[in-house]
C-alpha cells in the first residue's frame, strides 16, 4: 500500500515538476513541441500541425524529379521562372545531393519550397526564411552575376518576354563558380617503403579515360573545383579515402605498381603491344573498353568491334590503305588467308612468287 | 541649536542621502549592473554567413532610399568598392565590407551600422541628452538639442556616429536610426532589413533573436563560430551578429569587454555631486566648529580677565 501512495506521489511530482513533457520532447529537438505543432495545446482532432516535416530527406534518383520546374509565385510581375531542376540535381550530387534544396521530407514524396516556407516572413517563426528568401538563399550563392534593378531579368522574364532557360555562364566576373580549374597530374609523397611517390594523371583520367568527377569527388563545395581565382583548392582524403578510390578500378594491381621511385611516366597504349594509329589514337578508351570504371579487353579482330565491316559494304581505304578497282572487287580471303587480319596480307592465291605484299602493292597508301 | 559632533554627522548625513535620491533619477544607476529596459524591444540578426555583398547591397540603397540620402557612388556591381573597408558616413548609414574568407571564392560581406546599444556610450556622453534609447530599442538623436560638440563620436566604441563637416549651418550628427520614426514605431523592420534578397537579417523580439541565434549555432556548429556578437558586448546590442570567422576577422572589436560604457564612468560621476554636497556642508561645519571654539574661549578669555581685575581692585 505504502508503495502504492509513493509510486503515485513520484509521477505527480514528475508531472508537476513542469518538466514532464520533456520526455516527450524528441531527443536532438531544439524546441519540442512546437518544432511540429503550431498551436500551444494540439488535441487528437485539431493537431495543428506544421507543414513542415522533419525528417531528413532520402536521397532520390535524379531521373525521378522533374527536368524543370515553373516557378510562378509573382506571376502579375513576372513571368515564371524556369528553373532547371534537372540540372541542378545533378551539379548538386557531388554535394549534399537532393537535401540541399529538400532539406526534410514529408511522407508520401519530396516537398515543394512552398510547403514549408511562407510567403512572408512570419514573426512566431523567425527561423524560416520566407519563400522569397528561401528561393534567393537557394540561388543567389553561385548566380552572383545578377545586379540591381535591371538584372533581375536573369531569372525573372518580364511579362510577355520568354526566352530560353537560363543558361549559367562559364566564365563570367559576377558568377561565384567560374569554369573549370583541373591539375594536370598530381603527385603524392606516401611512406610505402616499396616506393613513395604516386603519380595520378589527373587529366588523363577524366579526359581519355572518360571517369566521370563525381565517381571520385564527394561532398565537396563547387568552388574546390570552379575557381574563379584559378587555383584549385587542395582536396584532403584520408590515405584510406584515397585508396578506396583508386582501389575501384585498380584493385587488381600490386603496390609497387602505383607506389614508384619516380614519377611516373602518362599511360601509354604502346606498352600494351597494340600502338594506337590513325583513327583508334582520337577514341576514348570506352569506345572500345566499355564501362570506365571497369575496362574490357577487347578482341584484336577488327570484327569485334567494327561489326559493320562486312564485304560489300567495308572500305579499305579506312585501314589507310586503298585499293585499286582491280582488287577492290575481290573477296577479303583471298588476300587475308584465313581472315587473319593481324599477319600481312599474301598475293600467292592469285599471282606468282615474283609479286609478293609488301614489295608490290595492290592499291595506293594514304597515310 | 547647538553644533556638537553628533548634530554635525546628523546635517551631513541627511545631505548625502538628499544629494543621492535628488540628482539620480529613477533606479539608483551606480546599483544596477544590468540593463533590464523593455523586454519586447526589437532587434535584428545579422547572419553574416548568408550575405553576398557583390552586385548586391540592397541594405545600402534601401537605407539611402528610406531616409533621402545620395546613391552610394560605387554601383552594386562594381567590386573595388571593396578593396578598403568602408566605414559609415555622414551620407551613408551601412556599409558592407568585405573580408577574406576560407578561399579566395568565398569571401565574406559584413554589414555595419549603429549596433543600438542597450546602454548606450553615446548618450551616457551627451552633455545634453541628445541621444536617448527608446523602448522599441532604438538609440534615438534629437538634432533640436544637440551642440555639435561631438563626444557621441568619441565615445561610441563601434566608430558610428559622423558630422555633417560639410554643413554650414546646423550640422547634425548623422548615424542609423533603426529606421525608428519610419517603421519601427509601427512595427515594421527597417528599410534595409526589408530590403535584403536572403533574408540575411533577422528582425524580432531581441530575446527571441537570441534563441534563434544559439539554435542555429547548436543545429549548425560546423558553420558558427559558437558565438552571438552583441548579446553581451558593451553590456549588449540590438543588433547581434552570427559568423562563420572568429569575430576579430571580419571587422569586430573584440576587446570592449561586457560592461556597458556608462558603467565605466558612472561611479566616478555620480561621486561628483556628493563631493559638491559635501565639502561645502564639511568644511563650512569644521569653520563654525572652530570658530564657535574661538568665541568660547574669547568670552572665557573675557571673564576671566574682568573676574582678574575685580581681584585686583578689591
Amino acid at each position: 500500500m505504502n508503495i502504492f501512495v509513493l509510486s503515485i506521489c513520484i509521477v505527480f511530482s514528475l508531472l508537476y515538476s513542469g518538466d514532464a513533457f520533456a520526455l516527450l520532447k524528441q531527443p536532438g529537438s531544439a524546441n519540442g513541441c512546437s518544432e511540429c505543432h503550431v498551436c500551444k495545446t494540439p488535441t487528437a482532432d485539431d493537431p495543428c500541425l506544421r507543414a513542415c516535416p522533419r525528417p531528413r530527406a532520402t536521397p532520390q534518383e535524379i531521373k525521378v524529379g522533374p527536368d524543370e520546374i515553373l516557378i510562378n509565385e509573382i506571376e502579375s510581375e513576372y513571368e515564371p521562372v524556369r528553373f532547371a531542376h534537372r540540372l541542378h540535381a545533378e551539379m548538386t550530387a557531388m554535394d549534399r545531393g537532393c537535401q540541399d534544396c529538400h532539406h526534410f521530407q514529408e511522407v508520401g514524396g519530396i516537398t515543394a519550397c512552398k510547403n514549408c516556407h511562407p510567403p512572408t516572413a512570419a514573426d512566431d517563426n523567425l527561423e524560416q526564411p520566407s519563400l522569397k528568401g528561401a528561393y534567393h538563399r537557394q540561388c543567389l550563392g553561385c548566380h552572383q552575376d545578377w545586379s540591381h534593378e535591371t538584372a533581375c531579368e536573369i531569372c525573372h522574364m518580364k511579362k510577355g518576354q520568354v526566352g530560353p532557360a537560363y543558361q549559367m555562364p562559364k566564365t563570367s566576373p559576377g558568377s561565384r563558380f567560374a569554369g573549370l580549374v583541373e591539375p594536370e597530374k598530381k603527385v603524392w609523397n606516401s611512406s610505402y617503403g616499396g616506393g613513395t611517390i604516386v603519380t595520378l594523371h589527373h587529366q588523363n583520367h577524366t579526359e581519355k579515360y572518360g571517369i566521370s568527377c563525381a565517381s571520385c569527388h564527394h561532398a565537396e563545395g563547387c568552388g574546390s573545383c570552379h575557381s574563379k581565382s584559378g587555383e584549385t583548392t587542395e582536396i584532403r582524403h584520408s590515405e584510406e579515402a584515397l585508396h578506396g578510390i583508386c582501389n575501384a578500378c585498380h584493385a587488381e594491381m600490386s603496390c609497387k605498381q602505383c607506389h614508384l621511385k619516380t614519377e611516373a611516366p602518362e599511360f601509354s597504349h604502346d606498352q600494351t603491344g597494340w600502338p594506337l594509329k590513325f583513327y583508334h589514337e582520337r577514341l576514348t578508351c570506352k569506345r572500345c573498353h566499355g564501362n570506365p570504371n571497369h575496362f574490357t579487353k577487347p578482341t584484336r579482330d577488327c570484327s569485334g568491334c567494327h561489326n559493320d565491316w562486312k564485304v560489300g559494304t567495308f572500305k579499305h581505304a579506312h585501314t589507310g590503305f586503298g585499293l585499286n578497282e582491280t582488287h577492290v572487287e575481290i573477296s577479303c580471303e583471298e588476300c587475308h588467308v584465313g581472315m587473319n587480319f593481324a599477319v600481312p596480307p599474301t598475293c600467292s592465291s592469285c599471282h606468282d612468287e615474283d609479286i609478293a605484299y609488301p614489295a608490290a602493292k595492290p592499291g595506293d597508301k594514304l597515310r | 541649536m547647538e553644533m556638537n559632533r553628533r548634530n554635525f554627522l546628523k546635517i551631513a548625513g541627511l545631505a548625502t542621502a538628499g544629494v543621492a535620491t535628488g540628482a539620480l533619477p529613477g533606479k539608483s544607476l551606480a546599483s544596477v549592473n544590468h540593463f533590464e529596459g523593455n523586454p519586447d524591444r526589437k532587434g535584428v540578426l545579422v547572419d553574416t554567413t548568408q550575405c553576398i555583398g557583390l552586385n548586391c547591397r540592397r541594405c545600402e540603397l534601401a537605407c539611402a532610399k528610406q531616409h533621402g540620402l545620395p546613391t552610394p557612388s560605387n554601383p552594386p556591381e562594381d567590386p573595388t568598392v571593396f578593396d578598403q573597408p568602408r566605414r559609415t558616413h555622414a551620407d551613408q548609414f551601412t556599409v558592407v565590407n568585405r573580408y577574406p574568407g576560407d578561399s579566395p571564392d568565398s569571401p565574406i560581406y559584413c554589414k555595419t551600422q549603429c549596433m543600438h546599444c542597450d546602454e548606450p556610450a553615446c548618450a551616457s556622453a551627451c552633455l545634453v541628452g541628445a541621444f536617448s534609447k527608446s523602448e522599441t530599442g532604438a538609440v534615438h538623436y534629437d538634432a533640436s538639442v544637440c551642440i555639435g560638440c561631438r563626444y557621441c563620436m568619441v565615445a561610441c566604441p563601434f566608430s558610428i556616429p559622423t558630422y555633417e563637416y560639410d554643413r554650414a549651418l546646423h550640422p547634425r550628427v548623422r548615424k542609423c536610426t533603426f529606421c525608428l520614426e519610419e517603421r519601427l514605431e509601427e512595427g515594421k523592420p527597417p528599410a534595409c532589413v526589408e530590403a535584403c534578397p536572403r533574408e540575411v537579417m533577422t528582425f524580432g523580439r531581441r530575446e527571441d533573436l537570441i534563441k534563434l541565434a544559439r539554435q542555429r549555432i547548436a543545429r549548425n556548429p560546423d558553420k558558427y563560430v559558437d558565438h552571438i556578437y552583441g548579446e553581451h558586448e558593451v553590456g549588449g546590442t540590438s543588433w547581434m551578429y552570427l559568423s562563420s570567422k572568429p569575430f576579430d576577422q571580419i571587422g569586430f572589436r573584440t576587446d570592449l569587454g561586457t560592461i556597458p560604457y556608462p558603467e565605466l564612468t558612472r561611479n566616478y560621476l555620480s561621486a561628483a555631486p556628493l563631493v559638491m554636497a559635501i565639502w561645502p556642508t564639511f568644511f563650512l561645519s569644521v569653520y563654525l566648529f572652530t570658530k564657535r571654539k574661538e568665541q568660547l574661549a574669547e568670552q572665557n578669555g573675557n571673564k576671566a580677565n574682568g573676574n582678574h581685575r575685580m581681584k585686583e581692585e578689591k
